[in-house]
């Protein structure tokens, strides 16, 4: 009997040792997740090395998440596919070997069929970012240079669409938007989305560099015009039609004081149209009805700035990540249908590592981007660390 | 004919032991006035009334900005005519990116330890706002310099995301009244026991610039209403004047709430004269225990051509000869109409006034600092020139500062 | 974080015995904590890992650098950070592999292979790593214990990792890895390891804190002392030993009257000083 007692003691001291300290929260850790170890330094397995693995570019072909990361100064980045079946990196593709001198993919992937796009940011500033195409078949990797769009500066966002064959970007670190007709070649570039140097000194005043005030996404409505944020705060739309660029009347949602701070970090198109998007400033959540191109500020997921990354799953709900350093990322849920948002927490998810012969838990920090696997049924998250995972979790 | 020999010699005996010597009211010159740069910050753009002197060490201490994130804490040693830098507070004090600092706002106070005392101000419109953004202004310190060990303790800091605008140091008991930007708040500070006190907020639109001290140990600040505010040493409460300190006819609302911009103490008389933004001179006589009497000396300069309240006047000292000294202009506000700096001479025995030497702002278009002589009754201000070159450094102007030595009796220039 | 109840980060602190003085040497990462630092003896450098980001952080008081060198690590923070006679710094990733910033070369450097492991053990203890050390300095070598009860002796060299090998457990047991949780070592001028096991609930013997011996070169264990809780509850501290012989521990003993003081359980601290050679007691 005492024996008993006793083992049931020692077994509730040790679950007691696995129960949260004084915790009133638990990490986000559904059924079905799981996280990919993409990254780790001098292994033997296939795995991306220190300082060159950010996940600043994800998208989903099928079966396989393909990314494109950042590189520390010095150091080139990788493209690189995760499988979901296997749940592990089958293929890295040292951009370097293609194309030097490159230290980032952070664009995001614009698509065209089966075929990527993305655009690069140049090691050194003042040299060029290049287009690539990027094709995932046959557990390979191809990346074709597509040349520099706008000399002497980098590619900071990316959109393709297909039903016009262009590409749409924002270059770094004028803010110029740039048109790519993948047929021809033919590049434009416009001015207007620019900072003007009266802009310049409102954001050096604020000790904002273009990284922090560029539009971090573009996105395509479904009548094809494309949307992006542009200084101070704005939000612009390019009509491919007119070749026009047009500045919506509504301003990004701003906290008093902060509007230098406004920029747009991520987008999600609704199934009916709408878009979603997310302002760095302060990590409102927004939508923009394309037909009246009125902006309705949604409020904000968290305490913290930046929203990262959204995506639509299949069960018609929006997920997104807000919050980055100093703090860290918090996954959030938003019901367009429903009571807005959910918090979902800091999500923890198991993190198989051969060796080592179990599930890590594996807790994401900091994240760059968010997608959705093709059916929505699958939401992905790159980490933006020195040593970055994939993590996944199913939408039910 | 031998006694006119003698009395030339006696008389040339003197000129030689005099020279340089000017008698009170006596024609002062560029000769009574020095400038010394500040080495080895070639970003340098600006200094803030951030000046002191150790009467312990007969050395000047200023606190110089690049007007962004960089401070650097100079020391000007007056035997030796030496000016050199420190250091920048991030490395004397191990601050992190995240702790960044705009200016030194405050004056360098000694205290009873001998120590130098200061505080830092966001001093960018980006530490009003940006808060908790990782850009944000975290907040300001109170520092600690010991000129013995030559070195700067961090001495914690006042509200989370305000600056420290202004401080001054109880003479006693070496406690520190600071106030906040830009919440107006008034902080009772005892370094030794980490005791930090808000006293709540005392004003509102804008935080004037200046808290002063008496002999008592008394510490002074205003409220919106241009009253004085009282720490009294003795009974360690906040008291409030009943009435305003004088101020002109018409004076607008946002002058009157901006209080005072200057202070100079004659220490043998134990009385204090005070500069408002409204451009009144005022004589305090302080008292140990309650407020003293304040008399209205006028106005700090006569034209016909601005209201009397419209002056901007942010130093203020008072020459060994009895006469008070200080600068007009700046932040774009200058008298009759021409993009002068003016130092002007005040008498407050006869409440006259004179302008003794005018300065264009590429010599010098703004002065600060209040209170700083050393025992030969050199005045030490913190100085600025206009500097295009400067553009792009940051807010408040294009600029070059240095540091502005002024003694109205002897010849000091080069 | 940010809320006005909110925590810093925090510090690294400098106390000089001569001036009994401290200095504040700056903070970390925002918000993070520091759970532990590494002194860098040749060059003045100063090893971290943040709290909950794991980040190995590196500052040169001297010059008022600090370097986040990245994540290594996730969802545990391993407690525990080192250095070698050359300077060089310690920390584990999250597969239990070495992590070393190298001095000389200024670079981290990650082990190939994880520091040894019961077969079975919890990868969630594999992801807490190393909590204690203990130096021989005569010899060169550095004693970890993991977080799996692993007791290992690692051999470091100046450039690259060194090697690694597995002593045996803490405890012997008839399935390994064994329970308890030693947080603590010293090694005694008698050439032998001495730790204390429990903790955190996870005691070898109920409500018993056992005070083990540790044989490097035989591998033989004994038990020297037992305390019950409410005498030693938990033990930490390492590598903490004067030129007498000397060995110094945080304690910790339960007690009913500190609850409601805090988390981690119902406590007083106190400090051990123990010696094997030597009778100490008063």
């Amino acid at each position: 009997m005492n024996r008993k007692i006793l083992t049931l003691a020692a077994a509730f001291s040790v679950l007691a040792m696995f129960r949260p300290l004084a915790g009133d929260y638990k990490f986000f850790s559904p059924k079905g997740s799981f996280a990919v170890e993409v990254s780790l330094e001098n292994t033997y397995r296939l795995r991306l090395p220190i300082y060159r693995n950010a996940i600043t570019s994800l998208t989903c072909i099928g079966d396989h998440a393909i990314g494109g990361t950042r590189a520390n100064e010095g150091l080139s980045p990788f493209l690189f596919a995760v499988s979901l079946t296997s749940r592990s990196l089958e293929v890295v593709h040292d951009l370097a070997e293609v194309l030097p001198d490159q230290r980032a993919i952070q664009s995001g992937f614009g698509r065209g069929g089966t075929v990527l796009y993305a655009g690069t940011m140049p090691d050194k500033e003042g040299a060029s970012g290049h287009l690539i195409k990027v094709r995932f078949a046959n557990k390979k990797i191809e990346v074709t240079d597509l040349g520099e769009p706008v000399n002497g500066e980098g590619i900071f966002a990316i959109t393709a669409d297909s039903r016009l064959n262009m590409l749409y970007g924002i270059a770094h670190p004028s803010g110029r938007f740039f048109t790519y007709n993948i047929q021809s070649g033919k590049v434009q570039v416009y001015d207007e989305t620019a900072a003007t140097q009266r802009q310049l000194g409102y954001y050096h005043s604020y000790a904002l560099e273009p990284e922090d005030f560029l539009s971090r996404a573009l996105v395509v409505d479904k009548s094809g015009r494309v949307y992006g944020s542009r200084p101070v705060n704005s939000v612009f739309r390019f009509n491919p039609q007119s070749g026009k660029i047009e500045t919506l009347k509504d301003e990004l949602p701003i906290v008093w004081g902060r509007r230098s701070l406004g920029r747009v970090d991520s987008w999600a198109v609704a199934p009916d149209g709408t878009l979603y998007g997310g302002n760095a400033g302060d990590g409102q959540l927004f939508k923009i009805d394309p037909v009246t191109g009125r902006l309705t500020n949604l409020g904000k997921p968290i305490m913290m700035p930046r929203l990262v990354g959204l995506a639509f799953g299949c069960d018609g709900k929006l997920y997104g990540v807000a919050g980055a350093l100093p703090g860290y990322a918090h996954l959030f849920v938003y019901d367009p249908n429903d009571s807005g948002f959910t918090d979902l927490g800091n999500p923890r998810f198991p993190l198989y590592a051969p060796e080592i012969g179990g599930e890590l838990p594996w807790r994401g920090f900091q994240i760059a981007t968010v997608t959705a696997s093709e059916d929505g049924c699958y939401i992905f998250m790159g980490e933006d660390e020195s040593l970055s995972q994939l993590m996944v979790f199913p939408v039910k | 004919m031998y006694r006119t020999v003698l009395g030339a010699c006696i008389f040339m005996v003197l000129l030689v032991l005099g020279a340089g010597y000017h008698p009170a009211g006596a024609e002062i010159t560029r000769k009574n006035i020095r400038f010394e740069e500040y080495p080895d910050f070639p970003d340098a753009h600006s200094s803030w009334g951030s000046i002191g002197y150790s009467k312990t060490h007969k050395k000047v201490y200023i606190g110089v900005t690049n007007h962004r994130d960089k401070v650097g804490f100079f020391e000007y040693d007056i035997k030796r005519r030496k000016m050199r830098l420190h250091g920048f507070l991030p490395e004397l004090s191990n601050l992190r990116e995240f702790q960044w600092q705009g200016k030194m706002h405050s004056q360098v106070v000694e205290g009873p330890d001998g120590c130098m005392y200061f505080s830092t101000d966001g001093g960018e419109t980006r530490m009003l706002y940006l808060m908790n953004h990782p850009r944000g202004y975290g907040g300001s310190f109170f520092y600690r310099w010991d000129p013995v060990a030559e070195r700067l303790d961090n001495i914690g800091m006042g509200p989370r995301f305000d600056s420290l605008k202004d401080m001054m140091i109880d003479r006693k008991s070496g406690k520190i009244l600071a106030t906040t930007f830009p919440q107006v708040h008034l902080l009772l500070y005892d370094p030794q026991k980490n005791d930090l006190r808000d006293l709540g907020r005392v004003g509102s639109t804008h935080v004037p610039r200046v808290l002063f001290n008496d002999r008592y140990g008394n510490v002074y600040y205003v409220d919106w209403r241009q009253r004085l505010v009282k720490y009294e040493h003795d009974t360690e409460k906040l008291l409030f004047a009943k009435e305003s300190l004088p101020f002109f006819k018409g004076t607008p609302p946002y002058s009157i709430i901006t209080g005072i911009t200057a202070w100079a103490e004659d220490q043998e008389k134990g009385m204090i004269y005070l500069i408002t933004y409204g451009s009144k001179m005022i004589a305090y006589y302080p008292t140990r225990l309650g407020f003293g009497n304040c008399e209205d000396l006028g106005g700090i300069y006569d034209s016909d051509q601005k209201q009397p309240y419209d002056y901007y006047c942010p130093n203020l000292a008072l020459g060994d000869n009895g006469l008070l000294y200080y600068f007009i202009g700046g932040h774009g506000n200058y008298v009759d109409g021409v993009e002068q700096n003016v130092l002007m001479e005040f008498d407050p025995e006869k409440k006259t006034k004179r302008m003794v030497l005018s300065f264009p702002l590429k010599e010098i278009n703004e002065v600060t600092g209040a209170n700083v002589k050393d025992e030969e009754g050199n005045i030490y201000f913190c100085g600025r020139r206009r500097d295009p070159r400067a553009e792009m450094m940051g807010e408040s102007g294009a600029s070059r500062p240095f540091m502005v030595i002024f003694n109205p009796e002897r010849e000091i220039g080069e | 974080m940010n809320h006005p109840h909110g925590y810093q980060g925090g510090y690294i602190f400098k106390w000089d015995p001569a001036k009994e003085r401290l200095t504040n040497l700056g903070l970390g990462l925002k918000y993070d904590s520091i759970k532990d630092i590494a002194l860098d003896r040749v060059g003045g450098l100063i090893y971290g890992v943040s709290y909950p980001q794991v980040h190995f952080l590196l500052w040169d008081p001297g010059n008022n650098i600090f370097r986040d060198l990245g994540r290594v690590g996730s969802d545990h923070v391993p407690r525990c950070i080192f250095s070698d006679r050359w300077g060089n710094g310690y920390y584990v990733d999250w597969r239990q592999r070495l992590v070393k910033y190298e001095r000389d070369s200024g670079q981290l450097l990650f082990s190939r292979d994880s520091i040894p492991a019961f077969p079975g053990t919890p990868a969630g203890r594999i992801i807490t790593g190393v909590p204690t050390y203990a130096k021989d300095s005569e010899n060169g070598v550095i004693y970890l214990i993991t977080y799996g009860n692993m007791v290992c002796a690692f051999r470091p060299q100046r450039r690259g990792i060194g090697s690694v090998e597995a002593l045996g457990a803490t405890y012997d047991m008839e399935t390994l890895p064994p329970r308890g949780y030693s947080p603590n070592s010293g090694f005694a001028n008698n050439g032998k390891l001495y730790y204390f096991i429990g903790g955190h609930g996870q005691y070898v013997v109920s409500d018993t804190t056992l005070l083990m011996e540790f044989d490097p070169l035989t591998r033989e264990k004994q038990i020297v002392l037992r305390f019950p809780v409410d005498v030693v509850s938990e033990v930490t501290g390492c590598d903490v030993k004067d030129d007498r012989g000397n060995l110094y521990f945080a304690g910790r003993r339960r007690s009913l009257q500190a609850e409601n003081m805090g988390e981690s359980g119902a406590s007083r601290p106190f400090m051990i000083i123990f010696n094997p050679t030597r009778e100490i007691a008063p």
